[in-house]
């Protein structure tokens, strides 16, 4: 059974003047356990109203989202449970910090489902080591942090709350290379562990092609795509008419087969970019 | 959240286009009109005067009720009450309650006053952007400058003031909204319950709004901002035909209902 089913899901923001402005429009999907799925699309395409939509934070105009088979909105008054089993992280989740100590912002979400104090510590032990947070920083004010530390520290307070699906919305926007390598491989190593759903939303298509299992390509509220990095990035036309780009080394490599006639394969990993031209090069030796 | 501030509704109508030094003057003068009319002639030119710019604004009317449909309702009401309260004559009379003649006369003025005191006001709002606004007032205390009044400097805060709002509403949103999908009770009664509630979003939105202004004046800071004492405008005002028009015509309704007050009298006041 899939975890996320969207069925005809339609949501308008009210646009002031009285008429309403379509942001997600008649989605279908379903999401599978245990993937990372991957979301792309320009600015305003409307991810992060799609986040919102399964975490349950506006309700579908239209249609509606099933998790574990069920309508989140079935239950009006339940519609707190669903936030604690579809964690989001908003874009720069660092803004919502405001405790005294990282440890109590991270133990916010826990506290507020009601566990007692020892399973709070446990969970916030965890979702601080999954999140990369070093022991000795959990009793400094979150405030006085670097810009790496704040996001990890606010990552993990949904961590923390232990969902069955993780939304990241922009996880790594605004940091630098350093702690954008790191928060990804927490994530990573996060859903190595737990085996539950990630999406993942990124502007970042190297990311997404190294981390994801499915991507779903937006535009203009619209699902244009639901495949496999490697099928969404072999139509590279599609994707630039959507204003996106493919990953750097699936360019340099498709230039790479049509220069030395190999393969015609799509290739998106590093890794496997490195296979493949350590094999073109011994080919070319013999 | 959807509050609408600034009710400034972008357009291109005549009204959009005047001087918004001159839609301050006007306004004032229109004000004054209203409250000095007192005969029920002088009152009908100028509904029928606000009915025009109204027109003229190429606003739908339903926009203009929808924006004041409240507060005109209970203005309305309580003008309405004041047909009880008039001295002399009844026109009508049940047990202890009276109309008389004046109490009618009485609040078909007040009524009509607020109406179009509502109105007009609603229509200059609708029609002048908050820039416009800022830089016709800037225009119109410079004057104050000579009492050491820095009239450019309050200027600026206003303006950024205004910015502020609705940035710092979407802010305060998305922080409500991310504190709630940590759980935070919104639904939880009790004033203790109801403070717990507030500090998570609070406390977020200030530290927000203060790096905002940090980042704010070091931007300003950068472009030179405080470094000459003149500062210019990309746009600059400039009255033309058209505001000398809206001016005159004013001058026009004044003495109308001038005129109007001294010949059609209502015996009230
Ligand atoms: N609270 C809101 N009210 C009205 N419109 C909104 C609101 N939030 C987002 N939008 C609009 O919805 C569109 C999609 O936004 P969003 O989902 O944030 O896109 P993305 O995350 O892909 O950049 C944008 O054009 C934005 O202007
Ligand atoms: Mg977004």
């Amino acid at each position: 059974m899939p975890v996320i089913e969207a069925e005809n899901v339609s949501y308008s923001y009210n646009g002031g003047a009285g008429f309403d402005i379509f942001r997600v429009k008649k989605m279908n999907f379903s999401i599978e356990k245990n993937q990372i799925i991957g979301v792309i699309g320009h600015t305003g395409s409307g991810k992060s109203t799609l986040a919102q939509l399964l975490n349950g934070l506006i309700k579908p105009t239209e249609g509606k989202i099933l998790l574990n088979g069920k309508n989140l909105w079935e239950d009006f008054s339940n519609i707190r449970e669903v936030h604690f089993k579809v964690g989001l992280t908003f874009q720069y989740p660092e803004h919502q910090l405001f405790k005294d100590t990282v440890y109590d912002d991270i133990a916010f979400g826990p506290i507020n489902q009601g566990l007692s104090k020892q399973e709070v510590n446990t969970r916030v032990l965890n979702a601080a080591e999954f999140a990369g947070i070093s022991k000795d920083i959990l009793q400094r004010s979150p405030f006085d942090l670097s810009g790496g530390e704040k996001r990890r520290t606010a990552i993990a307070g949904i961590i923390a709350i232990d969902p069955e699906v993780l939304i990241l919305d922009e996880p790594t926007s605004g940091l630098d290379p350093i702690g954008r390598r790191e928060i990804l491989e927490s994530i990573y190593n996060y859903h190595n562990k737990k085996k539950n759903v990630i999406i993942f939303i990124s502007h970042i298509m190297e990311d997404i092609a190294e981390m994801c299992d499915k991507v779903m390509v937006l535009d203009k509220g619209n699902l244009e795509m639901f495949d496999t990095p490697m099928k969404v990035f072999s139509n590279s036309s599609i994707l630039s008419n959507l204003g996106l780009e493919v990953p750097q080394i699936t360019r340099i490599m498709k230039i790479v087969h049509q220069r030395t006639h190999t393969s015609d394969e799509t290739i998106i990993k590093i890794d496997d970019a490195i296979r493949n031209i350590i094999k073109i090069l011994d080919m070319k030796r013999m | 959240m959807d509050i609408v501030l600034g009710q400034y509704l972008p357009g291109n109508s005549v009204l959009h286009r005047l001087d918004p030094r001159i839609k301050f003057i006007s306004l004032f003068a229109l004000m004054i009109v209203v409250f000095s009319a007192w005969s029920y002639l002088a009152l009908l030119i100028i509904t029928f005067f606000t009915a025009v710019l109204v027109l003229m604004s190429r606003i739908r009317v339903k926009i203009y009720m929808k924006n004041t449909g409240i507060i005109l309702g209970m203005t309305m009401i309580s003008a309405l009450l004041n047909l009880f309260y008039g001295s002399g004559k009844p026109v009508f009379s049940w047990g202890f309650i009276s109309i008389t003649e004046m109490g009618i006369q009485n609040s078909i003025v007040v009524m009509t006053r607020i109406f179009n005191m509502l109105i007009l006001s609603t229509c200059f709002m609708f029609t002048t952007s908050p820039n416009d606004m800022t830089y016709g007032l800037q225009s119109l205390l410079k004057p104050l400058k000579r009492w050491g009044v820095n009239v450019d400097d309050l200027i600026i805060m206003i303006t950024i003031a205004l910015r502020f709002i609705p940035i710092s509403l979407t802010e305060a949103n998305k922080i409500f909204n991310s504190q709630k999908s940590r759980g935070a009770d919104i639904n939880k009664r009790g004033i203790v319950n109801k403070i717990a509630l507030f500090i998570p979003i609070v406390l977020p939105l200030f530290a927000s709004v203060f790096r905002r202004a940090y980042e704010l004046s070091m931007a300003m800071e950068c472009r030179c901002y405080g470094f000459k004492e003149e500062r210019t405008h990309l746009k600059r005002l400039e009255t033309t035909a058209k505001d000398i028009f809206a001016l005159a015509s004013i001058l026009l309704l004044m003495i109308g209902v001038i005129f109007c007050n001294k010949i059609n009298p209502t015996h009230l006041f």
